[in-house]
């Protein structure tokens, strides 16, 4: 069977998700790659949550929010920024490249965005390969 | 000016028979010659086993939270059968500059308060065991925090800085030079060495949750079985449970018995918080730390 890259994407509730929705009831196709995680705010995903998703299996991780000033809560997705700024350096110096880790701001009416997001991800890691690093093949 | 050990013990003295405090904590020698061990002096009479030399020593912050509460606890058992109060329920503590921050970290967390402390600053030049290892310590190369600020005491020494060493090959730049394969390949050897002994985070003055997610059964964030993802997990969750807070008092590295270069993991998210955020001093403790807030003109990396 042909690889095919495997991409788990965390979309927040009131925004990405919403796009994501919005992508598929326009019938904006795009690559059958990615594995959304509903989660209410983008600021509710731990970075843990990142390398879980690496150990299982993934070969990119997407993190997907309100724009900033648009969080339904207000200001959760400008902690999500500033953790994630420093959790993709991080990831980076312990040796995973910088395109299998993306956060993106995706709105409710951004289904295009959505649709090309995927896109542009699932190019990327096709170039890569599969990923093997901090997978747990135990 | 007599030596560090003297002066210590005579403000120890002082401390313990004016009642000003329950406990000192300081250092004596270990049996067998073994180095310097942590002292908890009680009695006037116990302070002349204290002593203070350039010995790499375990920093005491780890053990005021609990030294306190019983001081705390012992002072309203005195105080109810006497009618006083629990004023004067303090604790000591010998303290070198990588030590202050640690229990200034505390405070900021308010796992203790201020007020029920006594620090004792001792001036440092670098740790180092001319007998045993005569070279400094790697945590000790670079260090800013030699003279030991904001104390109840200090120590009156000649602090002149040892050289920096030699025997530390790699800083964060290097690495940050090499390509992802070669980082990955070079953590990854490091991690195989864990033995998951958890003395990093047990001597971490940050680490100061009541439950740890590195032991939660439920969920399950770290395996109990031993493969490189397992190690990647615990090292990943330890540097990011205290980016932010860390004090960069190097004792993680320093404990570690596998010798795994753990402040180059801590240096590197100081570094990244100083020029992501413009936090100057991302290792001295405030009241808000680079991650517990937000700058509304932080980069703007994610599109
Ligand atoms: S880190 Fe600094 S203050 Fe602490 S022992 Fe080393 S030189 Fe002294
Ligand atoms: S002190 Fe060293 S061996 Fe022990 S858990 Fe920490 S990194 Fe692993
Ligand atoms: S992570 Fe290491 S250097 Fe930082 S505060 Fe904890 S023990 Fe000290």
């Amino acid at each position: 069977m042909p690889w095919n890259p495997l991409i788990v994407a965390f979309c927040c509730n009131w925004c990405s998700y919403a796009g994501a929705d919005l992508a598929g009831t326009s019938r904006l196709a795009y690559p059958a790659t990615v594995r959304i995680i509903r989660v209410p705010c983008s600021g509710r995903v731990n970075p843990q949550y990142i390398v879980r998703a690496f150990q299982r299996g993934a070969d990119a991780v997407l993190v997907a929010g309100c724009h900033p000033g648009d969080c339904h809560y207000s200001t959760g997705n400008y902690f999500t920024r500033r953790r994630f700024l420093l959790a993709r350096t991080f990831l980076e110096y312990l040796g995973v490249e910088p395109e299998r880790f993306q956060v993106r701001w995706i709105s409710g009416s951004e289904g295009p965005k959505f649709q090309e997001t995927i896109k542009e991800i699932t190019q990327a890691v096709r170039a890569l390969g599969p990923n093997r690093k901090l997978r747990d093949e135990s | 000016m007599t030596d560090a050990t003297s002066q210590i013990r005579e403000i120890a003295r002082n401390l313990l028979s004016e009642g000003r405090v329950q406990t000192v904590l300081g250092y004596e020698e270990a049996p067998l010659g073994l180095g310097l061990r942590p002292a908890f002096v009680r009695e006037p009479s116990g302070t002349g086993r204290l002593v203070f030399d350039a010995r790499p020593t375990l920093g005491l912050a780890r053990y005021l939270p609990g030294e306190i509460a019983s001081a705390l606890a012992r002072a309203e058992d005195g105080a109810a059968g006497s009618g006083g109060t629990t004023r004067g329920a303090t604790v000591a503590v010998v303290a070198k500059g990588c030590d202050v921050r640690a229990v200034l970290r505390l405070v900021a967390d308010r796992r203790i308060r201020r007020e029920n402390v006594i620090l004792i600053g001792v001036p440092c030049s670098g740790s180092i065991d001319e007998e045993r290892f005569p070279r400094l310590i790697a945590k000790c190369s670079g260090c800013d925090a030699r003279l030991p600020e904001g104390c109840d005491f200090t120590i009156e020494t000649m602090a002149e800085p040892r050289p920096a060493d030699r025997h530390r090959p790699l800083k964060v730049e290097d690495l940050e030079g090499m390509t992802a394969d070669e980082r990955y390949t070079f953590w990854q050897r490091q991690f195989a060495r864990c033995i998951r002994c958890f003395a990093c985070r047990s001597v971490c003055p940050a680490c100061g949750c009541r439950e740890c997610a590195l032991e939660s059964r439920s969920p399950v964030w770290l395996e109990r079985d031993v493969n490189p993802s397992t190690q990647s997990m615990f090292h990943f969750m330890r540097l990011m449970h205290t980016a932010g807070r860390c004090v960069d008092c190097g004792e993680c590295e320093r404990v570690c018995p596998v010798g795994i270069p753990l402040t180059l993991l801590t240096r590197k998210l100081m570094s990244d918080i100083r020029t992501l955020f413009g936090v100057e001093h991302p290792e001295t403790p405030g009241d808000s730390e680079p991650l517990a807030r937000f700058g509304l003109s932080d980069p703007e990396e994610f599109i």
